[in-house]
């Protein structure tokens, strides 16, 4: 049976946006969303649409799957822009019904917001379509090595990291699979007040730990039966290619030429 | 060599030893099969030996290298002894092949190049070349299971234990799985270790050791276990039509007993017919056999039986997951109250969406589903699901079986009345009623779970993959609550990538291939439709291939 997840359904493909190091993609992904909201609300803000359109061009993405991954945020999207554009108390600019208009100011800066965020989203999609888990996993790791300085486990941390992006999907499935046979048991999730409801999750949960933990104990095993032992092997030194570094250099730029030309303009 | 000698494992203090003095040699280069029912200390013994347990009394040395001597000769010992589990999903840490297969190497403190090199290796060595940038997590579950296996055989292993490895796989993805794991054994000189029920891999081994209670009490060649303990084999081996036809072969003479390839004693069938050495009417009951009829009677309903009233009627139904491609195609389909119906077919052939959507949990995309003339509701129809047992979430066994009619709405006397009939249909004695769920046995959970869908007193049941996992015992027992739940009257299907195993238990099978339904009949009829396994992309399995055989063999000699 297949219960269709949309996470750790990463497409092995060979684009531009591959090819560049893990490392560089998050770096660059962090500072897009600094200088995306020291950006005002100026026509500058269109740049990073630009920004967005080539990312997606070099991590060949398909625009639908953007939409698809706005869907769960479109209602918060939603309430933000009509929280700042409407106003209730008489001061809108457009009047609608009664003290009931719309405040263009407010309007323009909730709009702004929400782009930002969109384009943040869509910038976040092509770095994860363009990267691996293991790569994402082990470009964190790199990047936190400074902090195994002060004790902190950096390689764990990677592992972790990285057997957590390979079980979401894993767990998603068995948590259908079973909400599937107790329906089938006669339990009704939608019915019934809040005890009824508890309880009927409780039948679906319950089973649900108890197998992470049985499968946590088995996948425990299975790694110590391949030698792995407390203190994974520190990943290996891994200067950046020039390219890479080129790459890195001029991104940054364009994160900080972005918000001066807002400002200037 | 791996070498065991008095091994003794005792899991708490006052309940019998897991391992009871094992003596044991294993070479390199052989293949060795360990059976044993469920709790025999099968998987124990297959911890022991790769070195992630260690003995309480006797000791356990590979290539001389003791593990209990300390940290780094237990990781050479579970270097050098490489271990493949039944699930793959419990073995696979990371979402790309190439990294997978990498985990052992790197945790081996190898270079790059040398990681890089050995994957590729394994990865050849299993056949998966071309897969390296694959996600994990898209592979079907044969394609996991060698993965599994390349990423243990990147450690250069000399030994590998296989515990219960091609159980999930289908028939057709498990011959391929057979004959790379004997490749190794031949090729490499790796000793393998398989922990296994099933009958093909059993006569297919050099040697077997069967373990009953802690102890060994067979160690020596499968055929001499056929034929000399043929009690012992039937306790501990899954039941198979290639087994009961081979001993008829032993039995007519054309075959010594040491032979104990199906194959080749079938082949030797049909050339003492040639020479008229066996009578026509021998080689049909042998044919008879491998078609898994004429077994001991008990399994099929009564021949006679005027038929019913479908139960659960398809027709059109379509569905998709809405990827696109279609889970099920336009299918028509109906299974009668008092048969068993098998459902046959490749993993993701639609089997389970099959299941939910007769039975209302998933809608229809397209077509009707009909339950007694109308739409199903919710527990009309009862399914238990793959692994049953991981939904048991009750303090008690009695609470687990009286979930499903409490949830109907049922007052507690019908409530008591239909726990009882589950527990009468499903064999759950009174003194399980108390016990805690989690604290079940494999073979007793599984029933309980089965028992807690049957709870339901629903007209028509699917069972899928009812008997994944259990041995000769827990099966038997699964066979017997599919028949005698049709007796009392339920429609039944049995979902099943096992062929073999169920044929002979079925009044009537079909063969499901990408969402279709290819061939629908009465499972003897199966034998002659060499066509129907093709329009399912499935292999036939070997005891429908060696029953055509003998029935062009008699038909060539009426001509």
């Amino acid at each position: 049976m297949r219960i269709s997840s949309p996470l750790g359904s990463f497409v092995a493909r060979d684009t531009p946006a591959a090819r560049v190091d893990a490392r560089v993609k998050i770096v660059l992904l962090l500072a897009a969303t600094v200088s995306a909201f020291a950006t005002g609300a100026s026509p500058a803000l269109a740049l990073w649409a630009v920004l967005l359109v080539a990312s997606w061009g070099l991590a060949r993405m398909d625009p639908r799957s953007f939409l698809g991954a706005l869907a769960p945020v479109a209602v918060i999207l939603a309430f933000t822009l009509a929280a700042n554009a409407l106003a209730l108390d008489g001061h809108g600019d457009i009047a609608l019904a009664g003290p009931v208009g719309i405040d263009t100011a407010g309007a323009l800066r909730g709009l702004s917001a929400v782009f930002r965020v969109a384009v943040l989203l869509g910038l976040a999609l092509a770095v994860s379509a363009s990267t691996t888990p293991p790569q994402l996993a082990d470009a964190c790791t790199r990047l936190m090595s400074p902090l195994r300085r002060v004790g902190v486990p950096v390689a764990e941390i990677g592992l972790m990291l990285s057997l957590a992006l390979r079980f979401i999907p894993i767990v998603s499935e068995e948590f259908d699979r079973i909400r599937l046979a107790q329906r089938s048991r006669g339990v009704d999730f939608d019915r019934g007040g809040v005890v009824a409801r508890v309880r009927a999750w409780a039948s679906v949960l319950t089973p649900l730990v108890v197998s992470l933990f049985r499968r946590a104990d088995r996948l425990g095993e299975s790694m110590a039966a391949r030698c792995y032992a407390d203190g994974a092997p520190a990943a290996e030194r891994a200067p950046l290619p020039a390219r890479d570094r080129v790459v890195l250099a001029a991104g940054l730029a364009v994160c900080l030429a972005i918000p001066t030309a807002a400002a200037c303009i | 060599m791996i070498e065991v000698s008095a091994a003794r494992v005792r899991y708490r203090d006052g309940e019998p030893a897991a391992l009871d003095g094992i003596d044991l040699r294993i070479e390199r280069g052989s293949v060795v099969a360990l059976v044993g029912s469920n709790g025999s200390g099968k998987s124990t013994l297959a911890q022991l030996l790769c070195g992630m347990r260690l003995a309480d009394e006797g000791r356990c040395t590979v290539d001389g290298i003791d593990p209990a001597r300390g940290t780094d000769d237990r990781r050479e010992v579970r270097r050098a002894v490489g271990l493949v589990c039944q699930h793959p999903s419990d073995q696979i840490v990371s979402t790309v092949v190439a990294d997978e297969v990498a985990f052992g190497p790197r945790n081996l403190g190898l270079g790059p190049d040398e990681v890089a090199r050995r994957v590729e290796a394994a990865l050849g060595a299993v056949g998966l070349d071309g897969f390296i940038d694959r996600d994990t997590g898209a592979l079907s579950g044969g394609e996991q299971q060698l993965l599994a296996l390349a990423g243990v055989l990147a450690m250069e292993p000399s030994y590998l234990v296989l515990d219960e490895a091609s159980s999930m796989l289908d028939s057709t993805a498990r011959p391929a799985f057979r004959t790379l794991v004997r490749s190794l054994a031949a090729k490499r000189g790796v000793g393998v270790i398989q922990v296994t029920h099933d009958p093909v891999e059993v006569l297919g081994s050099d040697r077997a050791v069967v373990l009953d209670a802690g102890r060994v009490v067979f160690d020596g060649e499968p055929a001499a276990l056929l034929s000399e303990r043929s009690g012992l084999w039937d306790r501990t081996v899954v039941r198979s039509p290639l087994v009961e036809a081979l001993r008829a072969v032993h039995g007519l003479g054309c075959a010594p007993s040491a032979c104990c390839d199906p194959e080749l004693a079938v082949e030797r069938l049909i050339a003492s017919y040639g020479r008229g050495e066996v009578a026509r009417e021998e080689v049909g009951r042998v044919r008879r056999l491998l078609g898994g009829g004429a077994r001991d009677g008990a399994g099929r309903g009564d021949a006679g039986r005027t038929p019913k009233a479908p139960c659960v009627r398809l027709r059109g139904v379509s569905f998709s997951y809405g990827d696109g491609a279609r889970a099920l195609d336009a299918v028509d389909l109906e299974v009668a109250a008092g048969e068993v119906l098998l459902v046959a077919g490749r993993s993701g052939s639609g089997k389970s969406t099959l299941a939910c959507v007769a039975s209302g949990l998933l809608p229809a995309d397209a077509g009707k589903v009909l339950v007694g003339g109308r739409a199903p509701r919710v527990g009309e129809v009862g399914v238990a699901f793959q692994r049953p047992e991981d939904q048991l979430f009750c303090e008690s066994v009695r609470d687990e079986l009286a979930f499903a009619p409490r949830n109907l709405g049922c007052d507690p006397d019908e409530t008591s009345r239909r726990v009882e009939r589950a527990c009468a249909l499903a064999g759950i004695g009174p003194e399980l009623l108390d016990r805690y769920p989690f604290d079940l046995s494999g073979g007793q959970a599984r029933r309980v779970a089965v028992a807690s869908v049957v709870a339901l007193g629903a007209a028509a049941y699917v069972l899928d993959e009812p008997t994944a996992g259990l041995d000769a015992a827990g099966r038997g027992a699964l066979h017997a609550l599919a028949r005698d739940l049709a007796r009392s009257g339920a429609a039944v299907a049995v979902i099943s990538h096992d062929l073999e195993e169920w044929l002979g238990e079925a009044d009537r099978a079909v063969l499901m291939g990408s969402g279709r339904i290819v061939w629908e009949g009465a499972p003897e009829d199966l034998v002659r439709s060499p066509g129907a396994f093709e329009a399912a992309g499935m292999r036939p399995p070997l005891s429908i291939e060696l029953a055509a055989r003998l029935g062009r063999a008699l038909e060539g000699g009426a001509r």
